[in-house]
């Protein structure tokens, strides 16, 4: 396991150079010039080349790569182009605010997902199930800035219990929690369905009920524990997702996310901001797989890494 | 012993007494005669703007929205009176002009602190205004500060600020945030970190920053113009407009800007939301190729403008929340002057096209040598309020008169670069922009619009060439006595009217909202969220 853990994680090397590369070519071959973006449309040719020169932006891409990796293998991300501030703490001070979004959003899809496809899936084509079913569907059609814009309608301008929008104490986490937790939900709930469904059909399942164990027991004890092993895995890759941002959730209710700056660097073309940025999140995707594949050799016994 | 003699004790009182009332009286004259008496200062404002705060080092601001957050932390030597937007004194008291227009002379306020104790004086303005100049610091709007050459102390409290060639509007580029005063000591100690803890002399101090959201100031209670009415003022960042007149609505938000109009109209007879409206500095046009077929020629530039219904495009779909364009620039701007518009005239408009040798087809399209009159309207979607319907109305009204006109959006990164392109690269027909003026004189629009030495790309991008409208702009620059300055730019605002180089739409207008019991907040034109004045009608703050 450990040789295991070795090679993953010194794959995660070539991993990121790859995405580097592709990330800091199409940045720059996409139409559009920071130094014209930040200068504005109003700025002369003289003064937009001036600033690019100050900036670096005139050296050959290949330089600038070179310039870049060079400070990248001393920790530094490089300047905001925007903000002036370190790519490194511009991204550190919002990643708390993902963070508590993705647990959050998780946390709900979670606590709603597994119990309805637990439900089911044991009371499969009863009401419950259509229930459930019809939930996940809302959940995967809805789209998550329609379904957030509604809930503050209803819930902070309408019933005025909750606050509408930004980052705050949990009162302020609930609607954004259940707006980006609503497609996980959905996937979780039909995931745990289908894997119930599959489980409690095996014969280990038939004997725990033959020696006599309530059903409860059979269900909670011997099939979910067993039926939770695909579910561990797709949810911990939706949440490697979320950690990336939730842009959409992000925007509607003024949460000061990753996903929202990735957004407006891209718009603005700041280059160091993209790249660290995305850097950043493919390295939170490639540990979080990498813990899932863990928790999954832990969970399932038959699952062995050499 | 002399003094013991001289005045009893009562008259001594009576001389203090009097000292301090004047000292008082003098000192918050200047700002706080408005303010109506038996509100006690207090309470917090919160405020809503389209995007998260940037940075607050004024060099490096380039958002309208943290512009104006910088502005109540840092000042300038002048700046813009809210309310009436004339140019006054700030941190300097007065100045002179020498005859040549080349040497302005600072008498700077005495007795002024930054927020960390240091004192504001000359060698403070003179490090500020070289750091925006230095090429090192890499400040984006330097250009605007462009023909300073130096900046000498004569003594604690003047400075003299030498051109590189006479400017006449150059006072108002003074006004604008890059010659934004911040305290040197500051500067230095913080270095990198500055922008986090932002020192100036103005109204309210910085107490925290967090970036990617929001940003807290307190009252500066020693400010030279007397403490501002609030405690406490909190900026962010709510991106989503709808979000943001929701908060306002639920009382999450005390003030928001950017209200989209038709939740404008929808507020008007609200009991808890106020709906303020100010003229921005923004003129919207679409610009023309002016060297292309078939816009190089006038009559089919006169006749798009007699074609399109502007005052319906206001009214109906815009909700009012425009005022009509007389003029190639803003009204707010010193310069202006009312030329007139083009009244909607199909007719007229087919009869010019006709007159420019354009035929109408079968297929209600006009024909020129057997090809169709068809452009290409490029513009940079989501940028400017309602683009996308302004322009599909303008596309329905040149229909009517025989024009295609095809729509394409962009992203607006590479929109300017694609309408950036030199004439001999150049495939733009037709393009939406904002002409947005900071320094509020029509010298700086009319120049960068329509100067001929700003082809893009710069910012004329229709590639419009008048001599006689580049001479007078340069003249108007030179010109030191303001009534010459307005016959100048009469003269050229109503050429570049006649030749019609833009299709001349609407000055946007700065929707803002508060809650009822919030006063004196004002949008200044340039975008700027202006709270120095402001207070809250109420006990409970929110």
């Amino acid at each position: 396991m450990l040789a295991y853990l070795v090679r993953r994680l010194l794959r995660i090397i070539p991993t990121l150079f790859g995405i580097l590369l592709i990330v800091f070519l199409m940045i720059r071959l996409v139409p559009g010039d920071p130094a014209r973006i930040m200068a504005g449309e109003q700025a002369t040719a003289e003064d937009v080349e001036n600033l690019r020169r100050q900036l670096g932006l005139d050296k050959p891409i290949h330089t600038q790569f070179l310039i870049y990796l060079a400070s990248l293998l001393q920790g530094d991300l490089g300047i905001s182009l925007r903000t002036r501030q370190p790519v490194m703490s511009e991204i550190l001070t919002r990643f708390p605010a993902t963070l508590e979004l993705s647990v959050a959003g998780m946390f709900v899809s979670i606590l709603i997902g597994v119990p309805a496809g637990v439900i089911s899936a044991v009371r499969r084509y009863s009401i419950s199930d259509n229930i459930a079913m019809l939930i996940a569907l809302f959940g995967l059609c809805t789209p998550a800035f329609w379904l957030g814009l509604m809930l503050i309608l209803l819930f902070s301008v309408t019933l005025g219990w909750l606050p509408a929008a930004e980052r705050g104490g949990i009162e302020h986490l609930i609607l954004p929690a259940i707006t980006v937790g609503m497609v996980s939900t959905a996937i979780i709930t039909r995931q745990t369905r289908s894997s119930m469904l599959e489980v409690i059909t095996q014969d280990y399942i038939t004997t725990a009920r033959a020696k006599g164990n309530p059903e409860k027991v059979v269900i909670l004890k011997h099939a979910l524990k067993n039926a939770l092993i695909p579910v561990v895995t797709i949810a911990g890759l939706q949440f490697g997702t979320l950690l990336g941002g939730a842009i959409l959730t992000e925007t509607v209710f003024a949460w000061p996310g990753i996903g929202r700056l990735l957004v407006d660097s891209i718009f603005a073309r700041d280059y160091p901001v993209v790249q660290g940025v995305v850097l950043f999140f493919s390295l939170s995707f490639v540990l979080v797989n990498l813990f899932v594949d863990i928790l999954y050799a832990y969970l399932d016994p038959r699952i062995v890494y050499d | 012993m002399f003094f013991r003699k001289a005045i009893t004790r009562m008259q001594g009182i009576i001389i203090a007494v009097i000292i301090i009332v004047a000292a008082v009286a003098s000192g918050i004259a200047y700002y706080y005669l408005t303010l109506p008496k038996g509100i006690p200062p207090g309470g917090t404002l919160k405020i809503g703007l389209p995007m998260a705060p940037t940075t607050l080092d004024s060099p490096f601001t380039l958002d309208s929205a943290t512009i104006g957050i910088v502005e109540r932390i840092v000042e300038k030597l002048v700046r813009y009176n809210p309310k009436t937007i004339e140019l006054e004194p700030a941190l300097a008291e007065r100045w002179e002009i020498s005859p040549d227009g080349l040497v302005y002379t600072f008498y700077l306020r005495k007795g002024v602190k930054f927020h960390d104790g240091t004192p504001f004086n000359a060698t403070s303005v003179k490090f500020n205004i070289e750091r925006v100049l230095d090429p090192a610091t890499k400040a984006a709007y330097s250009f605007y500060l462009a023909m300073i050459k130096s900046v000498d102390v004569v003594d604690d409290y003047t400075v003299k600020i030498t051109l590189k060639y006479p400017h006449a509007p150059f006072l108002g580029r003074m006004a604008v945030m890059v010659a934004c005063i911040n305290s040197p000591t500051a500067v230095k100690e913080w270095g990198k970190d500055y922008a986090l803890h932002v020192v100036g002399t103005g109204p309210y101090r910085l107490v925290k920053h967090v970036p990617g959201g929001e940003v807290e100031l307190e009252a500066n209670k020693d400010y030279w113009g007397g403490r501002p009415h609030l405690d406490r003022v909190i900026f962010m960042g709510v991106p989503e407009a709808a979000t943001r007149v929701m908060m306002l609505e639920a009382g999450n938000l005390d003030v928001v800007s950017h209200v989209p109009p038709r939740d404008a109209e929808r507020l008007k007879e609200s009991k808890d939301v106020k709906i303020l409206h100010t003229t921005g500095t923004r003129t919207m046009f679409i610009g023309l190729n002016v060297q292309r077929e078939p816009f190089n020629d006038i009559r089919v530039r006169q006749a798009v403008n007699y074609a399109v219904d502007k005052k319906t495009i206001i009214s109906k779909i815009l909700r009012d929340a425009a005022k009509l364009a007389e003029a190639p620039v803003a009204p707010n701007l010193f310069g202006w002057y009312k030329v007139g518009v083009y009244e909607y005239d199909p007719i007229k408009a087919k009869k010019l096209l006709e007159e420019a040798g354009w035929k109408m087809g079968a297929d209600g399209i006009m024909y020129k040598d057997g090809k169709p009159f068809e452009v290409n309207l490029h513009y940079g979607a989501g940028r400017y309020m309602m683009d996308a319907e302004v322009l599909e109305a303008v596309q329905s009204y040149l229909k009517a008169v025989g024009m295609k006109v095809n729509l394409i959006p962009m992203e607006w990164a590479a929109y300017i670069d694609f309408t950036g392109k030199p004439l001999k690269e150049s495939t733009v027909q037709m393009f939406l922009l904002g002409l947005a003026v900071l320094p509020l004189d029509v010298d700086y629009g009319l120049d960068i619009a329509f100067h001929s030495t700003k082809w893009a790309p710069g910012f004329n991008r229709g590639f419009y060439k008048n001599e006689r409208v580049d001479e007078l702009i340069e003249l108007g620059a030179k010109t030191v006595d303001p009534n010459e300055r307005l016959k100048i730019y009469k003269e050229a605002q109503e050429i570049i009217m006649k030749e019609a180089p833009h299709i001349f739409l609407y000055h946007e207008v700065l929707i803002t909202g508060t809650r009822s019991y919030v006063k004196e907040v004002y949008q200044e034109p340039p975008e700027r969220m202006n709270v120095d004045l402001a207070y809250i009608e109420k006990s409970t703050s929110s």
